[in-house]
């Protein structure tokens, strides 16, 4: 009897509880405010995010944004498993490195009716909208920042060393890193990063610059074989290899140290000089001053000076069901005012060439960055667009150069190894 | 004309109600096992259908999500894939080298706490304090204590003069190997620690006054009357304890990446880099069969032992 009665309530409170959950839905409808999803992945920049779906919110009623932060870490797996299962969020800030992967997943709406109706695209840096289009050249994402990749050093380490500016060329880089060098006080003048991080860059800005580019500032030839397996690249790479195995102007431990680690790294005062991303700009400068942290261009090689750059967008989920309310608000960050206001608290270069007079931008640290992403001539096209390349540079390059700087294979046979992976890579997307 | 008896209705109807309330009796026990039952075909029995069916189909959803039938091809590529028998030969490594210090420092917390002394309470809470801490967090405090530029070990080695230069703990095999199986040692022996004490405390204390009356030595002891009593527990707990860290990826993977190259790459993160970074699903889920069955053999060592175990204790 007793069960018979439990039964009876349980039915009525699994009854009630869906009357209330459908009035719920009803009120949603009658209020005719649409919800909509935007996934943050990345660590910098939350708040802001936040502040703008704030006033977008207060300005546009109708439309509720939840603004939801994904660690960077899970990107991958959390949003492969969602896209796939045809759900996940409205919309998302997307890195360029992942853009290609989604895209062909065919889970990102081409956004090229949504860019040319709001005549977007003209006021966007042009290698950002060519990244932009790097799959099926269709924009699967509107960019939002850009950043290139950037020599940072310490000022006061220089002037400590009497050295008066950063290092030009890579011979000079040399003879500079070994003048910072003092392995008795644990202090080193570079940091090689051999895992994860912007490291494929290092080594290649090397490569490049020492054996030039290939067609269309890429790494491929004419009959599309992947170029970094030549006698001069190589030599390229084993000048970059030697200041870690015979100049030891790097700490040790950098051969598998992360990004992480070599933030760390200068931000103990252990390094002078690194490269990275557009990051550095705040938490470098927030580490060891504003006054201390110098900005340069990657030092010139033999056969010419190259810049690797990137950037983040906005893209919107193909399965959404609300697409247009999701580009009403990506429309409104994208105005040059927010999103100027935007990249200036979180340290980035914004995408909109419009907003480069904006006077945070003229401090001297930008000068640098702002400068090769002005000088399109020298900007590197690299693979990002091949299917498997951001595998290739998370999981393939690691271990290839960690085995290179630890001595258990020649320079020669890294490069060779680069080689073959990315020509499979290529035949593949090819088929 | 036939008539029906008062009495042959109502024990019909008594019938009826008696095997109704039978039936309800018989549906109950069903009833109430249905949500479990559900919520296993769910979330056990179904993901690993689906890993079986996808482990025999080519798929990457990074390629446009196409499903191809190859049969058991992918379980081929698993026989012949050197980086599958490396990852296991590192997982054996990981789970021995984590296993067997975990259990020899648990059993001497646990013979420590088991012995009456002030504040004994505290010592407890303090020292089954690791248990409580993430894999990731454990990673990121151990990697910060080995590190070379901020780390408190080096700074150590370094002023007390045995080394002149910070070691660079990640570079070399072994020592990486050092620094997780700290690390993971750290966070493992309190649970260790946990079961044993409960073991401990379940012997008869006349035992060891009997002995000590024969004059028996604390090794004596030990050897004769702790030891075969905690044997049964040893056995189960280093046996879960081993599956799970079979399967224990972050701390691995917060500290060492599964560096330096490969060293310490492990048959979990092998995995999870065919899926997501490769986007070749259907060989990762060959690879997760493969794993599957390597546990499933401890599975059903840890199960034998068990039904020992009860058949001694009945």
């Amino acid at each position: 009897m007793t069960f018979t009665l439990s039964r009876r309530r349980l039915l009525a409170a699994g009854a009630s509880l869906g009357v209330t959950a459908l009035s719920g839905g009803a009120v949603r409808a009658q209020s005719g405010r649409t919800k909509i999803t935007f996934a943050f992945p990345f660590p910098i920049g939350l708040e802001g995010i936040e502040a703008l779906a704030k006033s977008f919110m207060e300005k546009t009623p109708s439309i509720e944004v939840e603004v939801q932060l994904i660690p960077i870490g899970q990107v991958i797996p959390k949003l492969t498993a969602a896209f796939s299962g045809g759900v996940g969020p409205d919309c998302l800030a997307m890195s360029d490195a992942w853009l290609s992967q989604f895209a062909r997943g065919g889970w990102l709406e081409n956004l090229e009716p949504y860019i040319s109706a709001a005549s977007m695209d003209k006021d966007i840096l042009p290698g950002m909208m060519g990244i932009a289009r790097m799959y099926k050249n269709t924009a699967y994402y509107v960019p939002y920042m850009t950043e290139a990749y950037t020599l940072y050093y310490n000022k006061k380490h220089f002037a400590e060393a009497g050295i008066k500016a950063p290092p030009a060329d890579l011979d000079e880089f040399r003879s500079v890193a070994m003048k910072l060098t003092d392995a008795q006080k644990n202090r080193y003048g570079y940091y090689v990063l051999g895992s994860s991080g912007a490291q494929v860059q290092q080594w290649t800005t090397w490569m490049l610059e020492t054996g030039g580019l290939g067609e269309g500032r890429s790494w491929f030839d004419a009959s599309g074989n992947c170029i970094l397996a030549g006698d001069k690249h190589v030599e390229g790479l084993e000048s970059w290899v030697s200041l870690y195995q015979r100049d030891k102007v790097s700490p040790a431990a950098s051969a598998t140290g992360t990004a992480q680690d070599q933030a760390n790294a200068f931000s103990a005062d252990q390094i002078s000089m690194l490269f990275g991303w557009g990051g550095y700009l705040t938490s470098l400068a927030e580490a060891v001053g504003e006054e201390s942290l110098g900005t340069a261009l990657p030092p010139a090689g033999p056969a010419g000076n190259y810049f690797y750059f990137a950037g983040n967008g906005f893209s919107i989920n193909a399965a959404s069901p609300n697409k247009e309310a999701a580009w009403e608000f990506l429309q409104y960050i994208l105005q040059p005012e927010n999103v100027a206001e935007w990249n200036r608290t979180s340290g980035a270069i914004p995408a909109n060439i419009t907003t480069w007079n904006s006077s945070w931008l003229s401090q001297e640290k930008y000068a640098a960055p702002m400068s090769m992403l002005a000088a399109e001539p020298q900007l590197i096209n690299h693979p990002r667009y091949l299917p498997g390349y951001a595998s290739f540079q998370l999981q393939t390059a690691p271990e290839l150069i960690q085995k290179t700087l630890l001595g258990r294979q020649t320079p020669r046979q890294h490069a060779e190894a680069v080689v073959q992976a990315i020509n499979e890579l290529r035949a593949k997307a090819e088929q | 004309m036939t008539t029906k008896s008062p009495s042959s209705s109502g024990s019909r109807r008594r019938a009826r109600i008696k095997s109704g309330l039978l039936d309800d009796a018989r549906r109950l026990p069903l009833l109430l096992i249905l949500p479990s039952f559900l919520l296993i075909a769910t979330f056990v029995v179904y993901p690993i259908i689906y890993t079986v069916t996808l482990a025999s189909q080519e798929y990457s959803p990074y390629l446009g999500g196409e499903r191809t039938w190859v049969g058991a091809e992918n379980y081929f590529r698993v026989l012949s894939d050197a980086t599958f028998w490396h990852t296991l030969r590192v997982s054996v490594i990981w789970v021995a080298g984590s296993v067997c210090p975990q259990f020899l420092l648990g059993l001497a917390m646990a013979l420590m706490l088991n012995e009456t002394f002030r504040g004994r309470g505290i010592v407890r809470t303090i020292v089954l304090a690791p248990w409580a801490v993430s894999g990731v967090v454990t990673g990121i405090i151990w990697l910060w204590l080995f590190d070379g530029t901020i780390g408190v070990i080096n700074a150590i080695l370094v002023q007390i003069g045995l080394v002149n230069i910070p070691i660079a703990w990640g570079i070399d095999e072994w020592a990486t190997w050092f620094m997780v199986l700290v690390a993971n040692a750290w966070r493992g022996a309190p649970f260790f620690a946990i079961t044993l004490l409960a073991a401990l405390q379940t012997i008869d204390k006349q035992l060891y006054e009997a002995a000590r009356v024969d004059g028996a030595t604390t090794i004596q002891r030990f050897r004769y009357i702790t030891l075969p009593l905690l044997v049964n527990t040893i056995v189960l707990t280093t046996l879960l304890r081993a599956l799970w860290t079979f399967n224990f990826v972050d701390l691995i993977w917060t500290m060492t990446r599964g560096g330096p190259v490969d060293a310490t790459k492990t048959l979990p993160i092998y995995i999870f880099d065919v899926a997501y970074q490769r986007g070749d699903f259907g060989y990762a889920a060959a690879l997760s069969v493969a794993l599957c069955l390597i546990l499933l053999v401890f599975a059903a060592l840890y199960w034998q032992l068990n039904r020992f175990s009860s058949r001694e204790t009945a």
